[in-house]
């Protein structure tokens, strides 16, 4: 009987050592820090395409900042080749703009614009693509106009 | 004595067990070291191609002035390129400065009535330093003025650095 106990606590042991050696792999590896060097550079590649987006000529040699601001919210048709919807017109440069280059590398996406007077472009693409489960990097941009409008690019 | 060997034996067994699992622990622990390495080193090179990106916004060969106030985030397309012209490939400095990289810039047109999305590109810079086992890209957009015309274009740079 005393040699069976014995023998028991001896495999108990090697289990309990085994489970303890197996928590702290699973602790370590839950508890590693996440790099910020990835969200840096989504950051950086978020500011620059809405730096350089909102400062590009279009056709009718008037910048997109400027198509938003004027064209579409206060409805300047001859700023966007005469065309029936502004907002429409500067919305499609945008989306032109995005296709050809972050859907381009396989990355996704989601550009909002927005105002106090409520939205008048169309988010891109329409319908939620960046969920709260994925990593993403939001950079807004501010056009100076009254009323203020944000334009919100959020790479994921 | 049979039984005393019997249970040196189990012993050894028990403690032969004991070692392969903890070999095995190791050996697992060191593949996820390895594979953390790893990845810390692609970041590395990311924020390297990040840095070497950032030169090029100062390089004074290519970037916008107007009236002696420098732009970071803008291009020049006359000075872009002269710069082409000069092929900095061939230099030393700048070798020293960029390194084993692939330098190429392009013009995106957003119009709706374009017919080509990218009209023009120019490759200002490739040097592998001679053969190379990999090849990561990195992308930036950047404004293309053109001083003459006063008009400002979409720049999307592409850079590719040789492993």
């Amino acid at each position: 009987m005393r040699k069976a106990q014995t023998e028991l606590l001896g495999v108990a042991i090697i289990v309990v050592i085994l489970v303890m050696g197996g928590l702290f792999m699973v602790a370590g590896s839950l508890n590693k820090k996440e790099s910020v060097t990835p969200s840096i550079i989504d950051q950086e590649l978020a500011q620059s395409f809405l730096n350089t987006l909102m400062s590009t000529d279009t056709d009718t040699n008037v910048d997109v900042m400027t198509l938003v601001k004027d064209g579409c919210y206060q409805d300047r048709k001859e700023l966007c080749n005469q065309a029936p919807n502004c907002c429409v017109y500067v919305r499609q440069i945008m989306e032109n703009s995005l296709e050809s280059t972050l859907k381009a590398i396989g990355r996704k996406y989601q550009l909002n614009v927005s105002s106090s007077i409520g939205p008048k472009i169309d988010s891109i693409p329409t319908g939620k693509v960046c969920t709260k489960y994925m990593r993403s990097s939001q950079v807004t941009y501010s056009i100076p106009s009254v009323p203020q409008i944000l334009v919100t690019l959020t790479i994921c | 004595m049979r039984k005393a060997q019997l249970q040196i034996m189990e012993n050894i067994f028990v403690i032969l067990i004991i070692t392969v699992l903890l070999v095995l622990a190791f050996v697992f622990a060191i593949g996820m070291q390895k594979r953390d390495a790893r990845a810390k080193q692609e970041e590395m090179k990311e924020l390297d191609l990040l840095k070497k990106a950032r030169v090029l916004d100062f390089l004074p060969e290519m970037q916008c002035s107007d009236n002696n106030y420098l732009n970071p985030d803008c291009y020049d397309l006359i000075k872009l390129q002269a710069f082409v012209s000069v092929n900095p490939s061939d230099h030393l400095f700048y070798k020293s400065l960029f390194g084993r990289l692939n330098i190429t810039v392009m013009v995106l047109d957003p119009n709706l009535d374009a017919t080509d999305r990218w009209p023009r590109e120019w490759h200002i810079y490739d040097y592998t330093g001679g053969k190379y086992t990999s090849y990561q890209t990195f992308y930036r957009p950047v404004t293309l003025r053109d001083p003459v015309n006063m008009t400002s274009y979409f720049g999307w740079i592409i850079l590719g650095v040789y492993g």
